[in-house]
């Protein structure tokens, strides 16, 4: 009984769980979620860890639940793969999503959602399971992975060839979706799955 | 206001101050309404019914007044009527009901129309005049208005609106600012309605619309759907009175596109087209950071008496949401100017709390010495900081310099920018035009039934982030002629560009708009065709002539004009597209009294072109207008100002989550699967 416990334990998502944890402490607080926003304002006068720390701020608890549910999942999911390529996949897409609303949607003074760093673990997750699957010659393996990461890179280059969002119209009144942080979330978590695939 | 707008920032101050400042003005009194003279003896003329019908179609407004007037008295009387004059309005129709009767009014120059009436009145004849009162309202007389009879009046007028950041702001003008003491110790104001008020405004916009507000007027207004982009207003209060603006806003849906809109009218190929062209840029503009220096201009005149208090609050909030790295001076006057801060003052805690009592004391009393306040605001500038002027008054400049070529040159010769916040109706605009131009600023009206969080919104949109520089538009192709000036200078963010002018013949033209942004020249270049042909708004074409007008004023106001010259231009064009002007006015007549004095009647034919037109239109939903969509001018969309104030959000929608979510957990489920399949083998 001990043991399994212990094994339990070792076995429990504790990366992903603290990530969404540290998602829930900061929305609960107004305060936490005001000093750790993506403000590019305050980014500019030198408060570069929003740079980070936005991504674990949300608008609504709607918002949060969404964003967190999809990141324990799929962090989960990367961890029991490889918990290198959790790591790599988190520490790639955060500077990664934050560059390209920096650059690419200057129109926003603000930013805060975890689905930037979400499509980074399904790009990577897609990319590392085809790679090795197709590595082993064992393709069926690769078609549901492939297929939603197909799936979710045509929705999110139709929402930005289009400037409108699809299935959702937005997480809070005043708010709007930024598909260009999907982008490169996606493409950040590919490029380590692909590495992790081919390693 | 939500957490995500209270940001200290410093530009955010100056939007703090604007909010602040658009209630400062709710202690004003007076109102569009009848005047009768001080002393004559007679009782008023009382407003029994005012209905206002509103069309906002796309890049313009048509406003159509219609009132009632009862004359309680046991003689005739003359009915005069004050409306505060609304900004860029080309007043266009005037129509009397009297009785059975009805007469139609035209333009002529100002002597003739005013000695028409005269002569037509004291004949006893029925007759109305209209006439402009300079920058500050427009006056309807009828006579007779009979013993213990109605006469009903109707006028209407044209005005371009705009899209600032995304938000279509109507304005209805009907509160006085109180700014012409000639007039108000002459006549008695009746603002007070008898009867009903009621408004009915038509939005249509080929761009859906997200929301409209009309916070003046709450309950009162029952907003309709009737589209993505039309959507209906209608209010009603019964014995109201005519002291509160009626404000319209409406907020476009997000992520609209960077543009190019086109209205034309060319009826044939025998003369010129008219275009009035709209462009929303779409570009990368930074914000701006690091500190910056600001002065505070304060009008502390007798006319700004009931604001002042607000007014100081507003300097103080804005004072505590500056950053420390920021540097202001406050400068007030009256008939003088005197400095509050001997210099420049570091914004932080301490200076402001230090401060507050010396702000709390200022009281308003005597003329109004703008020059000076500006002048002594324009001393002590750092060339190494960049440094801003917040200009707050109703600029009406009655001591010292009151030359406008000299406010021009001041600003001109200063590298810095002036915001000037206008308060109240009647405010002198076209001065204020001039200094904030000279500087490449802007000003902004503000009205007391303005939406606090809307102008805070707009403001800070525009001054915390850089703005197009030396932007200049110019069209290839097409020969065009009396166009709006090429050279527009700044540009702020969510701003448009409104072009007007002329064209020979239809055909494929090719758009460019330079603009210097962070250090870069950058050119925006589209292709579209003119129209040969185009019968949809006929009404641009007073608007292109009002353009045209107030640009020839603001030329003479600078001295780059000689005033003869400038009416002569003025006269020519107002009479020609029957524009009510300081040197026109409208005189309504019976059809056999025009005849017999021989005055053509230009306006009834014009007036039946845009009638035809609008019954066209009146069915359909707004055309699209947008003319560079096979090659877009702007890869960015338009600024709106939703973003800043709420942001952007990496969202991941319910279908993706749930698909997502049920891959993993399959995946999860399939591991385990296969681990035990491997651990059993």
């Amino acid at each position: 009984m001990f043991a399994r416990t212990i094994t339990a334990a070792r076995r429990a998502p504790r990366a992903p769980l603290l990530g969404l944890v540290a998602a829930v402490v900061v929305c609960a607080s107004p305060w936490l979620t005001d000093l750790l926003q993506f403000d590019r304002t305050r980014v500019a006068s030198g408060e570069w860890w929003r740079l980070v720390t936005g991504h674990w701020t949300h608008w609504t608890l709607d918002h949060l639940w969404w964003d967190g549910a999809v990141f324990f999942v799929l962090a989960a999911v990367c961890e029991r793969l490889d918990r290198t390529l959790l790591l790599r996949a988190v520490v790639l897409s955060v500077p990664t999503c934050s560059a390209a609303v920096w650059w690419l949607a200057p129109e926003l003074d603000t930013y805060r959602g975890l689905s930037g760093i979400d499509s980074a673990l399904l790009g990577a997750i897609g990319a590392k399971v085809v790679v090795d699957a197709l590595s082993n010659g064992d393709w069926r393996r690769s078609v549901l992975p492939m297929g939603l990461v197909l799936a979710f890179a045509a929705k999110t280059a139709c929402e930005v060839a289009t400037g409108t969002t699809i299935f959702v119209d937005s997480v809070a009144a005043g708010t709007v979706a930024v598909p260009v942080a999907h982008v490169a979330g996606l493409l950040a978590g590919v490029a380590v799955g692909l590495a992790e695939g081919r390693v | 206001m939500t957490d995500r707008l209270r940001r200290r920032s410093s530009r955010g101050s100056v939007a703090a101050l604007v909010a602040v400042l658009s209630l400062a003005g709710s202690a004003a009194a007076d109102a569009a309404g009848s005047l009768t003279p001080k002393g004559s003896g007679h009782g008023p003329a009382e407003l029994r019914d005012h209905h206002v019908t509103i069309v906002i179609n796309n890049g313009f407004a048509k406003t159509e007044v219609e009132q009632t007037f009862f004359n309680p008295n046991d003689v005739d009387i003359e009915a005069v009527y004050a409306f505060p004059l609304p900004k860029s309005a080309s007043l266009s129709e005037l129509t009397i009901f009297a009785g059975e009767r009805e007469i139609h009014g035209e333009v002529l120059e100002r002597q003739h129309a005013v000695a028409a009436y005269q002569d037509e009145r004291s004949h006893g004849n029925d007759a109305g005049l209209s006439t402009q009162n300079g920058y500050q309202t427009f006056e309807f007389a009828v006579s007779p208005v009979r013993a213990r009879e109605q006469v009903r009046i109707r006028f209407v007028y044209y005005q371009p609106v705009s899209i600032d950041a995304g938000i279509g702001r109507y304005v209805y003008p009907l509160e006085d600012g109180g700014t012409d003491e000639a007039a108000a110790s002459f006549w008695t104001r009746t603002e007070q309605l008898n009867g009903r008020f009621s408004a009915d405004i038509e939005l249509k916009s080929a761009w859906p619309i997200a929301d409209v507000r009309v916070p003046a007027f709450g309950a009162d207004a029952a907003v309709e759907v009737l589209g993505d982009g039309h959507h209906r207003v209608r209010i009603a209060r019964e014995d109201a009175s005519l002291a509160q603006d009626l404000v319209v806003y409406y907020r476009l849906a997000d992520n609209l596109p960077g543009r190019v809109e086109l209205l034309t009218y060319r009826p044939d190929t025998k003369r010129p087209g008219t275009f009035m062209m709209v462009v929303t840029p779409g570009t990368d503009l930074q914000p701006i950071t690091g500190g910056a220096d600001y002065v505070f201009v304060l009008d502390l005149s007798g006319s700004m008496d009931a604001k002042v208090q607000t007014m100081v609050r507003g300097v103080i909030a804005a004072l505590e949401q500056m950053s420390p790295d920021d540097r202001f001076r406050i400068v007030t006057f009256d008939s003088r100017a005197r400095q509050l801060t001997p210099d420049w003052v570091a914004a932080t805690s301490d200076t402001v709390a230090r401060l507050t009592p010396q702000l709390e004391q200022l009281r308003a009393n005597g003329s109004t010495n703008l020059y000076e306040g500006l002048e002594l605001g324009l001393r002590q500038l750092d060339d190494d900081r960049a440094t801003s002027i917040l200009l707050v008054t109703d600029a009406v400049a009655n001591t010292g310099v009151v030359d406008p070529k000299a406010f021009h040159e001041l600003t001109r010769t200063h590298d810095v920018r002036v915001f000037s916040f206008l308060m109240g109706n009647n405010a002198n605009w076209p001065l204020m035009q001039t200094l904030t131009q000279g500087s490449g600023g802007f000003w902004t009206a503000v009205s007391n039934a303005d939406d606090v969080v809307g102008q805070l919104l707009l403001a800070r949109s525009k001054i915390t982030y850089e703005a197009m520089h030396d932007v200049a538009l110019r069209i290839r192709g097409v020969e065009t002629f009396d166009t709006t000036d090429e050279a527009i200078g700044k540009v702020y963010r969510g701003q448009q560009i409104v072009a007007f002018g002329r064209y020979d013949k239809g055909g494929p033209a090719s758009v460019e708009l330079q603009a210097r942004m962070t250090g870069t020249d950058r050119t925006y270049r589209t292709t579209f065709d003119f129209p040969e042909t185009s019968t949809d708004h006929p009404e641009i074409e007073r608007l292109w002539a009002l353009n045209r007008i107030e640009s020839i004023q603001a030329r003479q106001l600078i001295g780059d004009l000689p005033p003869t010259e400038a009416r002569e231009a003025v006269v020519a064009l107002a009479v020609e597209y029957q524009l009510v002007t300081e040197e026109t006015a409208m005189v309504a007549l019976a059809d056999e009294a025009f005849e017999r004095r021989g005055i053509d009647r230009r306006n009834q034919r014009r007036v039946a072109t845009e009638q035809q037109a609008q019954a066209a239109r009146a069915g359909q939903a707004a055309p699209v207008t947008r003319v560079d969509q096979g090659s877009p001018m702007f890869q960015h969309q338009a600024p709106s100002v939703s973003p800043p104030s709420g942001g952007g959000s990496g969202a991941i929608d319910p279908l993706t989550g749930v698909l997502v979510i049920g891959s993993g957990l399959w995946g999860l489920a399939e591991r385990r699967r296969r681990t035990r399949a491997a651990q059993e083998r």
